[in-house]
């Protein structure tokens, strides 16, 4: 039987066809054949029409912010202040709840110490991603070689059973470094810090992802918050 | 499956996606918020129907605009289907971040990303996604039969390989096979009734 050249271009697009015709169709597409050309434009189509089926489903409203922001400049540092003002708001939140657990009070305490005493170094600096009057997710990125990544995290989505977010220090090749789990409280903020030293001599980015419980050694979901290190 | 998008359809058409291209390639973010509320909400809707968890279709549906808007160099503004190249582009996010959490690494993982590159997406019919066509592949999924459907589904929806699939259904390859390329020809053959060459 002769083969159906347009069945083979939309397995092809559909991700279903295998060797040898695949490499065969790849090659006429590097040789810039037009009836190639012609078939996978063909597949193309039906493809995206595919893609139509779906019911509709609405995003919420801070997507279309996430995505405009996109466009958005490149992040300038953002005033110590606000930084301030927003993280004794966090700070003061997490106080007085964790006041009234006792079991465990200690240690919170010591973690805030840790976290007060990383922002009071003069070598600590600020990464943000978002702005401030953003109500959708937002990061701001501390980063301290010798002390650490703190992140400040507000408008997190919840996670399910099972899942916890992973930070990740991106650097400029090779893969993510992880930077420690954490969960976001109920309304979605999140303070983390991954205390130590950090390498971040060749870091290009912070990052958060969704990972199974107990963390991944890389993203198996993909980063997002990604907020660049940069000066 | 059965519900439709008449009015996005409509707003799907090439007209106007040229200049929209144009300034998109500009850098100009105004034209990102166009794109945006022309394909925002279709992309969103296939991939949530891919991933099935709004936050995570909200995370590719953002990266997927973040690589349209990174990469839109490299398309041809005066022939490009931007429709239909953001639709690609939001399936195959939603595709690879299906393996990513399953462990599924397989060979035409590279495959999804060819058939993303803008450059291939020129020339398409102009009225591609109007509404009389997008009917017609509705009318076309309601001739195939369940098994047929489903293996549509399973490639298109959840990028599983016909190996996959006959794993899934507990059937043999051979017969797999022969209901995608079925269903396939029956949906190629509905569209080319409705649009005539």
């Amino acid at each position: 039987m002769t083969p159906d050249k347009d069945l083979l271009y939309e397995l092809y697009v559909l991700g279903q066809l295998e060797e040898p015709e695949r490499g065969e169709i790849e090659e006429a597409l590097r040789r810039n054949d037009p009836a190639a050309q012609a078939r996978l434009r063909k597949a193309l189509e039906t493809n995206a029409i595919l893609g139509t089926l779906p019911p509709p489903a609405e995003p919420s409203k801070a997507l279309r912010r996430r995505v405009l922001a996109i466009a958005e400049p490149a992040p300038s540092l953002m005033p110590w202040n606000l930084a301030w003002a927003a993280l004794s708001a966090c700070l003061v939140a997490g106080l007085v709840y964790t006041g009234v657990q006792r079991q465990g009070l200690e240690a919170d305490l010591r973690a805030r110490d840790a976290t007060l005493a990383f922002l009071r170094s003069s070598e600590t600096r600020l990464l943000k991603t978002g702005t401030v009057t953003e109500p959708q997710p937002v990061a701001k990125v501390f980063v301290n070689g010798s002390q650490g990544v703190l992140l400040v995290a507000s408008n997190l989505a919840p996670l399910a059973a099972g899942r916890t977010y992973e930070m990740w220090v991106v650097p400029k090749a090779g893969g993510p470094r992880p930077m420690g789990l954490f969960k976001p409280a109920a309304d979605g903020s999140a303070i983390h810090l991954r205390a130590g030293a950090v390498d971040l001599n060749d870091a290009a980015a912070i990052a958060l992802s969704v990972e199974p419980e107990g963390g991944s050694p890389a993203p198996t979901t993909t980063p997002f918050l990604i907020t660049p290190v940069g000066d | 499956m059965t519900l439709f998008f008449p009015l996005i359809f409509a707003a799907l058409d090439a007209e106007g996606d040229r200049e929209l291209a144009v300034r998109l390639q500009r850098r100009d973010p105004q034209a990102l918020a166009e794109l945006y509320d022309k394909y925002g909400r279709i992309a969103f809707s296939l991939i949530v129907r891919i991933v099935r968890d709004q936050g995570i279709a909200e995370d590719l549906t953002q990266e997927t605009f973040l690589r349209v808007w990174n990469r839109m160099a490299g398309f041809d503004a005066e022939r490009g289907a931007l429709g239909a190249w953001v639709l690609t582009v939001a399936r195959n996010r939603a595709i690879d971040y299906l393996r990513s959490v399953d462990g599924r690494t397989r060979q035409n993982a590279i495959e999804l990303t060819a058939t993303e590159m803008p450059s291939v997406f020129v020339d398409l019919e102009a009225n591609l996604m109007n509404s009389d066509r997008a009917r017609q592949l509705k009318a076309a999924f309601e001739k195939l039969n369940e098994k047929q459907r489903l293996v549509i589904e399973l490639a298109y929806f959840e990028g599983l390989s016909q190996t996959e699939m006959a794993e899934r259904m507990k059937q043999p390859l051979g017969t797999v096979k022969t209901w995608v390329r079925t269903a396939l020809q029956i949906l190629r053959n509905e569209l080319e009734e409705a649009v005539p060459a």
